[in-house]
């Protein structure tokens, strides 16, 4: 009996305490969604959650890019009937293009992998994954002007190999895109016969 | 472009009213139309900047529009030729033909006569319950005869992974293969270029797991037989191969080519 006189007080302070924080809560969130352009951006840089992303048909693969990225399909497949095994994506201010290339087997990403002369590779990082390897390439211009990361995955004993790449202006540039460009690498679905 | 998908073309504008000549010839009256078709599509269905494109990519975008209208799925509406619009077009040639939509070629099945091994149908429960789940159960087949990797034919391989269910089978054929061929002639018929047999994907054209996510089937030659040709262009339909494929149906194994007349490079330890 005296539990229940004493708890009666002490749940209309808890319901009380819920109610406020509730308001509070309620009130918070109500000032995040009027929240500026540019606070906005800050909280979500780059990633263009909101907008809806497009997508890209490969001879065996399908990718989604940002909207406004202009499409340039490169290597046609040689193995399917129609389409391509690689593709850049640009970017509407040029400062950077991103790439895939997944063929339905294995080829080499002959418009993207290749060090030109008139470039170094920076570094070349290997991680093994469960069935394969990875290998992360970092290529700069010699006269500084770009850089670019060609991202290199091979499975099942080298039977299976597919690539993603980014090429980009700068480091504060390659920061801007980076969330973009990883949401582009995470939707890379392939296909087999 | 080739004269089949502008006569296409210029029949769909046809039927929504424009009195154009079916000549498979992409003049400025059928550039008027479709342009003027294309201007009445909101920014829902096509790109706003379509105005910009080609005459070719609007002509295909096109295409993806009218597949779309019938309920085909023709994938996104970019401009751009890639399988989902071949297929597309496939479909509503089909159905401009022969007043219905064509079976989806992929997901039906139709078994085969031999099956010695007893290799389930091509239903993905099936497929499972027999096999178990996709990249499970692998082993190492060691090749009687050398391979060579299709996309890179100075590279050599001696063995590849499979499932352990169809190991020994496997192993069976290619042992008659090299018997009844020998090495030279494997080679010049280019039965030793390897396309891959385990790769985790789904069917391109399809909605379920492809056969190689289970490493039940095999990939050769892919050059010469690609996906979507016939008889008329695969070189695995030619004579000279059909000792090659009845070694292969006395296990039971599945041409794609042999039984449905596509994706002759194709060959499953699964009946469809």
């Amino acid at each position: 009996m005296s539990h229940a006189q004493s708890s009666q007080p002490a749940r209309d302070i808890r319901i009380s305490r819920f109610l406020i924080a509730a308001a509070a809560v309620i009130l918070f969130s109500g000032c995040r969604t009027e929240a500026t352009p540019e606070q906005a951006g800050e909280s979500e840089p780059s990633t263009d959650e909101q907008v809806a992303w497009e997508v890209f048909s490969g001879a065996w693969f399908e990718i989604d890019y940002p909207p406004g990225f202009e499409v340039r399909p490169s290597l046609a497949t040689s193995t399917g009937s129609g389409g391509f095994d690689s593709a850049f994506f640009h970017s509407p201010d040029g400062k950077v293009s991103f790439y895939i290339c997944s063929p339905q087997w294995s080829r080499e990403a002959s418009d993207f992998r290749p060090v030109k002369d008139t470039e170094r590779l920076i570094s070349s990082e290997q991680q093994s994954l469960a069935d394969g390897t990875r290998t992360v390439f970092r290529i700069a211009a010699e006269d500084g002007s770009y850089e670019r990361i060609y991202e290199e995955t091979v499975q099942y004993e080298g039977s299976v190999s597919w690539g993603t790449g980014i090429h980009y202006l700068d480091a504060n540039t390659l920061e801007d895109y980076s969330g973009r460009y990883d949401r582009f690498k995470e939707s890379l679905e392939q296909f087999s016969d | 472009m080739n004269k089949s998908k502008i006569r296409l073309a210029q029949n769909e504008l046809n039927l929504l009213g424009a009195s154009l000549t079916e000549d498979g010839g992409l003049g400025p009256l059928t550039m008027a139309a479709l342009e003027t078709h294309l201007a009445t599509r909101g920014p829902s269905q096509i790109p706003v900047e379509w105005f910009g494109w080609s005459k070719t990519r609007k002509l295909i975008a096109f295409i993806q529009l009218r597949a779309q209208d019938e309920g085909i799925d023709a994938g996104t509406i970019d401009g751009f030729w890639g399988p989902q619009t071949d297929f597309g077009y496939g479909s509503l040639r089909y159905l401009r033909e022969h007043g219905i939509l064509p079976p989806y070629w992929r997901d039906i099945p139709q078994p085969p006569a031999r099956n010695p091994n007893n290799w389930p149908d091509e239903e993905e429960t099936l497929l499972r319950a027999f096999y178990g789940p996709v990249a499970t159960h692998q082993t190492r087949i060691e090749l009687p005869y050398q391979h060579r990797l299709a996309w890179n034919k100075n590279q050599k391989i001696n063995s590849f992974i499979c499932h352990e269910k169809v190991h020994d089978s496997m192993k069976r054929i290619l042992e008659r293969v090299l018997d009844h061929y020998g090495l030279d002639r494997i080679r010049s018929l280019r039965l030793d270029l390897w396309g891959g047999c385990f790769a985790k994907r789904k069917k391109r054209g399809g909605t379920s797991w492809s056969t190689h996510a289970w490493a039940i089937a095999v990939d050769y030659d892919p050059e010469y037989n690609r996906l979507h040709w016939n008889r008329d262009q695969a070189h695995f339909a030619r004579p000279e191969y059909d000792t090659w494929w009845k070694l292969w149906e006395e296990e039971g194994w599945v041409s794609l080519g042999r039984a449905h007349n596509f994706d002759w490079m194709h060959i499953q330890a699964a009946r469809r």
